[in-house]
């Protein structure tokens, strides 16, 4: 007797199966473990692919790319081409699992879950957080749809609900590559935006904790999406009509907003599957039940336990694969180029008081750019991308740099060698007169570069790197680099 | 639920608003510190940088004694909770249920997998894969909040 009461309150504070599934997806979602000891993020083909979960693509350990940062940039550059591949991973995941991935895979949710238990006295479901539900698909218009769009059509990529609201964006992808002492220097990039972005993610974790899933019921535009396919989705609960008393009580226990069990407010967790009197609930798989109401002398079968073993097995396969010596190829080139023939006993690199290496790119528009021709001159070289929004946005300062400093400082905007547009027809639109180039030979890797855009080099007169950093410059802060080096 | 309990979750609930306004007011206070007048050598241009780790450093250790004793009140409650816990009555509540489609859902189904296939398809052409690689795996530093 005392064993049966100790074997069951032992199992009262078990995780549930539920929250394994989240534990593990999260995992999955984030197997590049080594990417939080080296502060980088993950660059491996597997980012080809969409996650189902909202779980920001810049957090040091994700292996995938976020389904919602993903629609937003497809939508930004939906001028050139139409944004179906995310459309498709979009509609597949929502016929598929629809809010199911919210219940189960998701690992803001869990996080969101987790901030819950802290025990406080919590804010149920009401008139008011009904209303409040709907606040998901206003932010799914305007952020993550109209705002893109809009910019778009004035030629300056904006993925709008990252840059102003995702707290997920904030947590995994700012502060989890901050808190890494390797990225120290970052910190001198934050300024209004990240102020603005850390006061939201502090609201919104404290608003999980009184309320349940508060950001994923009122805020979470990836939620909205998926629950478009509340309807058709493949794997949910579902209620068996004639066995359903009409009694009300899977709605009653449902923290979430919801009407009637499997609406577009229902993550499919399956919490009224064991309330329901007549076992009417099910969680399934097409007509294949997955988890059914408990009957007295119930056993898992073996089903459960092969289920479990596989994805270990692939958990597993994918810590190996993502952390092996292997993984995280680097998609740009890595040939170094050669040290400029000046003061032989500066050593060549990235670093400040270094001799910047020499390159030679082509030229947008023909042409090469040789930067020992520029020798003599003081050397601005900024590192953009037209899918990078704080890029094309500081372009004109350097395009006014150069128009007022002519004869003392040179000005080449190097792009990515990532390209996802025609950057010559992108800038056929505006005026620019300093030269745009093409990385091809490994610039951005020679100059310490490696993930992370918008970066400014400046070198003097001598080709010494006076400074070298990433994140957004104003016209003023240029100006302030360079005066000094020409002697103003 | 014992009287104890409830106390303890409202001092939780009142020491959860405390540490997230200490720490609203700090990213406040350091960015508006940041931004005041003396820190600009010119327009545009800061003599210090607005983060700066030792003085996020400084300011959690003044705000660490308040963090750490949440952290510990949380530990405590949830123990507390734990050892106290009790079945939850069932909510009395009611609500029609609706029939969930039947009628024609496979088909839905059928067109809507069909035109996801089809989507990603056209869009593993037209490039759409690629450009979702070249995003995610390069830092926009302005999308993730850092400026």
């Amino acid at each position: 007797m005392d064993d049966l009461k100790t074997k069951k309150t032992i199992r009262d504070y078990l995780p549930t199966r539920r929250r394994l599934i989240q534990l593990y997806a999260a995992l999955l979602h984030n197997a590049n473990v080594k990417g939080y000891i080296s502060g980088q993020i993950f660059t491996g083909n597997t980012k080809y692919l969409c996650v189902p979960g909202l779980n920001c693509y810049s957090c040091p350990g994700a292996v995938g790319a976020c389904p919602l940062g993903a629609l937003q940039n497809a939508l930004a550059s939906s001028g050139s081409r139409a944004p179906s591949y995310v459309l498709g991973i979009l509609l597949l995941l929502g016929l598929t699992l629809g809010r199911t991935i919210c219940g189960y895979l998701c690992p803001f949710g869990l996080i969101q879950e987790l901030l819950h238990k802290i025990p406080t006295p919590k804010l149920k479901k009401n008139r008011v957080t009904h209303a409040l539900s709907y606040l998901k698909y206003v932010i799914l218009a305007v952020f993550v749809i109209a705002i893109p769009l809009w910019y778009a059509a004035r030629h300056v990529p904006m993925p709008g609900f990252c840059k102003y609201i995702c707290p997920a964006g904030t947590f995994e992808g700012a502060i989890g590559l901050l808190a890494n002492p390797a990225n120290e220097d970052k910190l001198s990039m934050l300024d209004i935006l990240f102020t603005r972005k850390f006061i939201i993610l502090a609201v919104v974790f404290a608003a999980c904790v009184f309320i349940y899933r508060a950001f994923c019921r009122f805020l979470c535009p990836l939620g909205a999406i998926y629950g478009l396919f509340a309807r058709v989705n493949l794997v949910g609960v579902k209620v068996q009509q004639d066995k359903c008393t009409r009694c009300g009580l899977c709605v009653g226990t449902c923290k979430m907003d919801i009407r009637r069990v499997g609406d577009h407010e229902c993550i499919h967790c399956g919490a009224c599957v064991d309330v329901c009197p007549t076992g009417a609930i099910a969680l399934r798989a097409g007509k294949r039940p997955l988890r059914e109401k408990k009957k007295p002398g119930d056993k898992p079968g073996a089903g459960r336990y092969i289920a479990w073993a596989l994805a270990l097995a692939v958990l597993l396969g994918a810590l190996v694969y993502f952390n092996g010596p292997w993984s995280g190829e680097e998609t740009a080139s890595e040939s170094a180029p050669t040290a400029a023939p000046v003061d032989e006993s500066i050593p060549v690199g990235p670093e400040v008081g270094q001799r910047g290496p020499v390159f030679t790119a082509p030229i947008y528009g023909g042409g090469t750019f040789d930067l020992a021709d520029t020798r003599g001159k003081v050397t601005v070289i900024n590192f953009w991308a037209t899918w990078c929004t704080p890029c094309v946005n500081e372009l004109p300062h350097f395009e006014k740099l150069a128009q007022t400093y002519p004869d003392d400082v040179a000005v080449i905007a190097v792009h990515s060698d990532l390209v996802t547009d025609d950057v010559d027809g992108y800038l056929a639109n505006f005026d620019y007169t300093i030269p745009f180039a093409l990385d091809d030979s490994g610039v951005v890797a020679a100059y310490g570069g490696s993930t992370m855009l918008p970066q400014t080099i400046v070198l003097d007169r001598g080709g010494v790197v006076a400074y070298n950093k990433v994140g957004s410059v104003t016209y003023e802060v240029l100006e302030d680099l360079v005066k000094p080096l020409i002697g103003e | 639920m014992t009287k104890g309990l409830r106390v303890m979750r409202w001092l939780v609930a009142a020491m959860t608003v405390l540490v997230c306004l200490l720490l609203v007011w700090q990213a406040a206070d350091i960015y508006l510190t940041g931004n005041r007048a003396e820190n600009f050598s010119a327009p545009g241009v800061r003599v210090e940088q607005v983060y700066a780790r030792a003085d996020i450093a400084a300011r959690f250790g003044r705000i660490a004694p308040a963090v750490y004793a949440y952290l510990a009140l949380v530990a405590v409650a949830l123990v507390w909770q734990a050892a106290a816990r009790e079945k939850k009555p069932r909510p009395d509540v009611t609500a029609p249920a609706e029939a969930r489609p039947v009628k024609r859902l496979a088909a839905a189904r059928l067109i809507l997998l069909a035109a996801g296939a089809a989507l990603v398809v056209l869009g593993i052409l037209n490039g759409g894969a690629r450009d979702v690689l070249v995003k995610a795996v390069n830092i926009c530093t302005e999308c993730i909040g850092l400026g």
